[in-house]
């Protein structure tokens, strides 16, 4: 037992090690993905991508930021006036819609939809032998699977984030309409009086991080998957556990960082 | 072939571009909300504290953002010079005779408040420096008329205002009681000398010693009062001896006033034994006066001096409470303990009987 404790426990910094490595690699790969992307392969899959992760996710996210958009609005104009801060909303709907919850909830939606799908796809692949086709065809399974996933995630979750935004600040004063009238004017006069540029800088630089990490943990699971099909569910898990805690930690990282 | 895999590129094209022209029609909606596109004038001022100032603050004029802080600086006189700017369409407000002044509270905040001059309607020139409300200049614009407040005073601030001098007094007063109780302490402790508290206490601690060798010297009397009444005692027991014996028929008498008496041989002598008996007589006399005069003043003087023991005893007892108050104070200590009481046999001189 405690010669499996110890090996567990040398094994988690090279394995961490090994992952921030992959994570460069896509990094590096980029430019070559554009590359072939420019001689005509590979675009596809980015396109997909984003049409999984990005359009197919945007009625779960308009919804989820329909409701919470509205009751941020409804809950504040019945409590804060009473305080004599009902200008206070507005600040609490930006830093709320835009700055924490936008990019966090897109996050987890995304790594539920799209982190399971990405490994369990990959981990597949590895499984019938079609990364070796690849890689036995000259191509770099890293630049032809791994990029394209990883970019596809990156620029959904930023679309969604800012479709999460829209609905959550636009879509929401439409619901608030139904059970407390708002003017429109008081309202965007008072959502222009409170957001600021750094707000949005934020939300993008989180939107981007998020991205990078979903993709990159669900990529290099699936591939860390190596000859049995029982492999693969397990990959999916812990793709799902892994974006969820450095998605978290991250977000607090760069909150803090953006209020320094 | 599923609608959406076929039009695949399509939706994605859609997708992105919605939500682009989203952002860009936001960024402009909020850059001129916010004037990112409009001129702005830069002005300064001189603040005598940044204490709830920041960068960023809004600049105002009656409720509206008319400008911003831009930067905050400490200057040679250890005042604050505060640049901020004004956005043009708020340019006219800076007029000759113009004020702005911090209106901050930890509460809702705090803005700086443009008030606009009303000497001329000409804007002010470009980095011109604006008085602050509270300073001598903005003291004498006011007071000539040339500038309008533009809002009224926030209710917080004037509280916080007048509620500041007032946390200041109690600070000061602690500071001084925790000074005195200090010194009290180290005074009885003895490690402090000086001072008028320091004094005062070593007065009261002389004042006490003095009176207790004064009740010392006043029990030794009473002791040598106790002597004299046994010597007066003695002599009314021979006084009384005396009278027996001119009371018996066999005594003195008869043998003074017989044939052969001592009488009769007194006036047979020419008077010389009568002499020497009236001289006796006549001291004795003189010595019974200054008895009775003794034995009176000690009479009159014995419940005085019961009553100043008891009081003696009393104002020890009472200096010796405040000593072990003091020592024991309830800010430094555990307080005056509790002491039993022993009334005393001697009743009071003001309760006697007349």
């Amino acid at each position: 037992m405690l010669e499996a404790v110890g090996e567990r426990v040398l094994r988690a910094p090279k394995e961490l090690l090994y992952a921030l490595g992959f994570m460069v690699e896509i990094v590096r790969n980029i430019p070559a993905y554009f590359q072939m992307q420019r001689r005509g392969g590979g675009g596809g899959v980015l396109k997909m991508q984003i049409l999984f992760t990005g359009v197919n996710a945007l009625s779960i996210v308009a919804v989820l930021s329909l409701a919470i958009g509205a009751v941020i609005i409804i809950q504040g104009l019945s409590i804060l006036p009473q305080l004599g801060q009902g200008q206070l909303i507005y600040t609490i709907l930006i830093a709320v819609i835009t700055r924490e919850l936008g990019p966090i909830l897109t996050a987890f939606i995304v790594i539920a939809r799209s982190g399971t799908a990405i490994s369990t796809e990959l981990g597949g692949m590895v499984v019938d032998h079609q990364i070796e086709a690849y890689m036995a065809t000259g191509l770099n399974p890293i630049t032809y699977l791994a990029v394209p996933r990883v970019l596809g995630v990156v620029i959904s979750l930023v679309l969604l984030n800012i479709y999460f935004n829209f609905f959550g600040l636009v879509g929401s004063f439409l619901v608030t309409q139904l059970v407390q009238p708002l003017a429109l004017e008081e309202y965007l006069f008072g959502l222009y009086g409170s957001v600021t540029l750094r707000d949005f800088v934020a939300s993008f630089a989180k939107s981007i991080i998020f991205g990078m990490i979903i993709g990159s943990v669900a990529t290099y699971q699936g591939l860390s998957v190596e000859r049995a099909g029982t492999e693969v569910p397990i990959r999916a898990i812990k793709a799902v556990g892994q974006g969820i805690t450095l998605t978290v930690i991250a977000n607090a990282a760069i909150t803090l960082v953006s209020y320094l | 072939m599923k609608f959406r895999i076929r039009f695949a590129t399509q939706i994605v094209g859609a997708f992105t571009i919605l939500a682009v022209v989203f952002v860009i029609v936001l960024m402009v909606a909020i850059g001129r909300g916010q004037g990112w596109f409009e001129p702005r004038y830069e002005y300064s001022t001189e603040l005598s504290s940044a204490s709830g100032l920041n960068i960023g603050m809004s600049v105002d004029f009656r409720g509206f953002e008319v400008g911003r802080v831009t930067n905050i600086t400490l200057n040679e006189d250890n005042n604050v010079d505060v640049t901020f700017n004004i956005r043009e369409r708020y340019i006219h407000l800076v007029t000759k005779g113009s004020l702005v002044e911090l209106a901050s509270n930890p509460i809702l905040g705090g803005t700086l408040v443009l008030h606009r001059g009303t000497r001329s309607s000409e804007p002010l020139e470009q980095f011109s420096v604006i008085p602050e409300w509270n300073s001598d200049i903005g003291r004498a614009i006011r007071e000539v008329g040339f500038v309008e407040r533009s809002q009224p005073p926030d209710p917080i601030s004037t509280l916080l205002a007048e509620l500041d001098p007032l946390l200041n007094s109690i600070s000061e007063i602690l500071g001084s009681t925790e000074l005195i109780l200090d010194t009290l302490a180290g005074t009885l402790d003895g490690t402090v000398t000086e001072g008028p508290i320091a004094e005062t206490v070593t007065q009261v601690l002389s004042l006490l010693a003095t009176v207790e060798a004064r009740l010392e010297q006043t029990e030794s009397l009473l002791a040598g009062s106790d002597d004299l009444l046994v010597s007066v005692n003695r002599i009314a027991d021979n006084a009384a001896a005396a009278s027996d014996e001119f009371r018996d028929p066999a005594g003195i008498v008869p043998r003074l006033l017989g044939a052969s008496g001592t009488l009769a041989t007194l006036f047979d002598d020419d008077n010389v034994l009568f002499d020497e008996i009236l001289d006796i007589f006549t001291s004795i006399n003189a010595t019974l006066d200054e008895l009775n005069e003794v034995a009176r003043f000690a009479g009159s003087q014995t419940p005085q001096f019961a009553a100043i023991i008891e009081e003696g005893r009393e104002a020890i007892i009472v200096g010796q409470d405040v000593l072990t108050g003091l020592r024991n104070n309830p800010l430094l200590r555990g307080g005056i303990p509790e002491r039993i009481d022993q009334p005393s046999n001697v009743e009071s001189f003001r309760e006697a009987q007349f």
